[in-house]
C-alpha cells in the first residue's frame, strides 16, 4: 500500500512538471457507483499465452491459500492457478472440454472443487490439484431425463452440511439436490409459468448472510432475475434485475456480486457489466453499467455504459476485496482484476 | 502496472502514460419510444446513466458530433421518416457508436391482414401485429415481431373502402447473426375493383445481400407508378432462400421478421 502511494505521487510530480495535458488525458477510469467503485487492470494475468492458453474463461474461485483458480474450457489446461498479483503458479486438467462451473468447498478443513462439465453432462468433484473424488452423472432418479444429453449442468453450490445442489442451467433448468455422498434427495425448479420456475438456471449459491435463515439464490438468466428458495427447494421470492443477464451469484460479506453476460436490449453485442447488490438485495453499483435507480421497489432497466467488458461470466472476490472478472467468448482474454477505490 | 510506467517514464513519458491506461469506448445510449409508428407526433427519450458523459443527437441524418445539441429532455418528432441519431461523449472515453431509429407516420388504415402462419415461437402479440401501430424494437424476441421461415409468405391487405395507394412500407428486422435477413424479393398485386382479379403492381428485388453485423429495423419502401385505387392488396414476400458465403448458415434459408405494414 505504501509503495503504491509513493509511486503514484512520483508519477504525478514528474508528469505535472513536464506534460500536464497528457496526464489529464489519461484520467483513470473508475468503474461503479456509491461505496463499490473499482480501478480496472486488464493486464493482470502474467501467464504465457503460448504455453497456457485459455478459451472461454468461465469461473473463478479463491482457495484457502489465497490462490486464484480459473476454470476454462481449454483442454490444454482446464484450471489455471494464480497468485493475487497475476503470477501463474500452477495448471492442471485436460479432461474437461465442457468445463463451465467451478465451486470451492471447504470440507472439514480441506479445499475440494466441484466442476460442471456441460459436454460430459457430469459434475466432477476433485481435490484442489485435480484428483477425481466423485462423479455425478445425469440424475436418473428425477425421472425427468431420458438420458444424459438433456442434462447440461452449469453450476453447483454446496450447503454447510455438504449437500450438493446442481443447476441444470443449459438443460431443463432443474435444481437437483444430493447429499454429500451424491445420493439424490430431490429436484425442483424447471421450466414453467409460475414464479417458482426457472429459465436458464445458470448459477446457484447458498446465501448465509442471514445465519438464521440460510437460503439458495438461483439465477434465472433469461428472465433477468435471481430467485430465492429455502434449502429444501421451496420458492421464496424473485429478485428482479431488469436488463441484466446475470450469471451466478457470488456472496462475500454482506454483498452479492454477479457478472452480467449482456444487456437485454443489446444481446449479442458484447454489452456485459458487473452488478453488486447489498444485503437487502438492492443494486448498489454496476461496474461499467448504468447507475442503479429504483422506482419504488423495482430497479429501472440496467445496461452497459462503458465497454470495459465484453461478456463477463463470473466474478471472484478475494480476501482483500479485489474483484476478478472471467469472460466468455471474449477473444480468449484472460481475467481482469479490479481493485476497490477507497 | 504503475511500476512499469515509472521505469519507462524517462524514455518516453507521453507515450507510456497513454499505454499504461486503458481507454475505453462508451456504450451507446438507450433510445426509448412507444413505437416508431405515429399518428401526429412521437416523443423519444434518450437514456445514459453514467456520470461525466453527455448524449448528443441529430435529426438531419448526420452522425452526431460534440457540436450537436446535448440531450436534456424528450425529443418530439412530427415529420414522416425522420431519423434520430444519438451518441455519447465523455472525457477520458472514446465516443460511443451511434444509435438510430427512423420514425414513420401510420398512413391509410388497414382493416385486416390475412397472412400465412408465422413460426410458433414468433407469433407476435396476439393482436393484429402488422397493423397495430406498434413496433420498431430491434430485438427479434420482442412480441411486436412475426417471424417466418418458409419459401414464400403471402399477405392479403383489406381496406374498409377503396383508396388511392401510392406507397407500401414493409417494416422488417435485419439481424444477420440471428439468421434474419432482408427478403430477396417482394411482389405486390392489387385487386381490380371491377374484374376482382389481382393485377401486378410492383416488384422489388434486394440483391446482393449487404453484410451487416448489427440488429436493426429496416423500412422497405415501394412506390407505385400510376393511379391505383383498391381495397385489397396481395403481397408475396420471398425470404432469402440461401444465406451468403462467409455466413455460418451459408446456403440455408434465412428468416423473415416483420412488425408492421403501412400504406400511403
Amino acid at each position: 500500500m505504501r509503495r503504491r502511494t509513493f509511486i503514484k505521487n512520483t508519477t504525478f510530480g514528474i508528469a505535472g512538471a513536464l506534460t500536464a495535458p497528457v496526464m489529464m488525458a489519461t484520467t483513470e477510469t473508475i468503474l461503479g457507483q456509491n461505496n463499490k467503485r473499482y480501478r480496472i487492470n486488464t493486464r493482470w494475468s502474467q501467464a504465457d499465452v503460448a504455453r497456457y492458453p485459455v478459451n472461454d474463461c468461465h469461473e473463478m474461485v479463491q482457495d484457502q491459500k489465497g490462490r486464484i483458480l480459473l476454470l476454462t474450457n481449454e483442454t490444454k489446461n482446464n484450471v489455471l492457478i494464480y497468485d493475487k498479483n497475476g503470477k501463474l503458479l500452477d495448471a492442471w486438467g485436460t479432461e474437461y472440454p465442457g468445463a463451465h462451473g467451478l465451486t470451492l468447498f471447504n470440507e472439514n478443513g480441506t479445499d475440494v472443487l466441484f466442476i460442471c462439465d456441460n459436454k460430459h453432462h457430469q459434475v466432477i468433484k476433485t481435490t484442489i490439484d485435480g484428483k477425481v473424488l466423485m462423479v455425478l452423472d445425469y440424475p436418473v432418479e428425477t425421472g425427468v431425463y431420458d438420458g444424459p444429453e438433456a442434462y447440461v449442468p452449469t453450476e453447483t453450490a454446496i450447503a454447510p452440511n455438504g449437500d450438493i445442489y446442481v443447476a441444470d442451467g443449459y438443460g431443463r433448468d432443474y435444481i437437483i439436490q444430493y447429499d454429500a455422498k451424491g445420493n439424490y434427495i430431490r429436484h425442483f425448479g424447471g421450466r414453467g409459468d409460475t414464479d417458482a420456475h426457472l429459465l436458464n438456471a445458470h448459477g446457484i449459491c447458498v446465501d448465509m448472510r442471514d445465519p438464521a435463515n440460510p437460503c439458495l439464490i438461483v439465477t434465472s438468466r433469461q428472465q433477468n432475475a435471481f430467485k430465492r428458495y429455502d434449502l429444501a427447494g421451496n420458492y421464496l421470492e424473485t429478485i428482479a434485475l431488469p436488463g441484466a443477464w446475470v450469471c451466478r451469484p457470488v456472496i462475500r460479506g454482506n454483498y452479492l456480486y454477479a457478472a452480467v453476460l449482456q444487456t437485454d436490449s443489446r444481446q449479442g453485442m458484447e454489452s456485459g457489466f458487473v452488478t453488486i447488490l447489498d444485503k437487502q438485495n438492492k443494486v448498489v453499483s454496476n461496474l461499467a453499467g448504468s447507475e442503479p435507480k429504483y422506482i419504488g421497489d423495482s430497479p429501472e432497466a440496467m445496461y452497459q455504459t462503458i465497454k470495459a467488458f465484453q461478456y463477463p461470466h463470473d466474478v471472484c472476490i478475494d480476501d482483500e476485496e479485489n474483484l476478478y472478472v472471467a469472460q466468455w467468448n471474449s477473444g480468449k482474454t484472460y481475467p481482469f482484476k479490479l481493485e476497490p477505490v477507497v | 502496472m504503475k511500476q512499469t510506467g515509472l521505469c519507462c517514464l524517462f524514455i518516453s513519458l507521453g507515450l507510456m502514460l497513454v499505454q499504461a491506461q486503458d481507454v475505453f469506448q462508451l456504450a451507446p445510449p438507450l433510445l426509448k419510444y412507444p413505437s416508431v409508428f405515429f399518428e401526429k407526433k412521437v416523443a423519444v427519450e434518450l437514456q445514459f446513466a453514467q456520470s461525466g458523459t453527455q448524449i448528443h443527437f441529430t435529426t438531419n441524418g448526420q452522425e452526431p458530433a460534440e457540436t450537436d445539441p446535448v440531450y436534456t429532455r424528450p425529443i418530439v418528432l412530427k415529420k414522416d421518416a425522420t431519423t434520430l441519431k444519438a451518441r455519447v461523449f465523455g472525457k477520458g472515453f472514446l465516443p460511443s457508436e451511434t444509435v438510430e431509429a427512423t420514425f414513420f407516420k401510420r398512413g391509410i388504415p388497414i382493416s385486416q391482414v390475412i397472412h400465412d402462419q408465422p413460426d410458433d415461437r414468433y407469433r407476435g402479440s396476439g393482436y393484429p401485429t402488422l397493423t397495430d401501430g406498434s413496433g420498431g424494437v430491434a430485438v427479434h424476441t420482442h412480441p411486436s415481431w412475426l417471424g417466418f421461415q418458409q419459401d414464400k409468405v403471402n399477405f392479403e391487405l383489406r381496406l374498409e373502402k377503396p383508396k388511392n395507394i401510392r406507397q407500401l412500407l414493409l417494416h422488417v428486422l435485419e439481424n444477420q447473426g440471428a439468421w434474419i435477413f432482408l427478403p430477396q424479393r417482394i411482389d405486390v398485386f392489387y385487386q381490380n375493383l371491377e374484374t376482382k382479379e389481382f393485377v401486378w403492381m410492383a416488384t422489388k428485388v434486394i440483391d446482393p445481400v449487404k453484410k451487416s453485423d448489427k440488429a436493426a429495423c429496416q423500412a422497405i419502401l415501394m412506390t407505385f407508378n400510376g393511379k391505383i385505387k383498391a381495397d385489397r392488396l396481395l403481397i408475396k414476400v420471398y425470404p432469402l432462400a440461401a444465406m451468403p458465403d462467409g455466413h455460418p448458415g451459408k446456403g440455408k434459408p434465412a428468416w423473415l421478421f416483420l412488425d408492421e405494414i403501412i400504406l400511403y
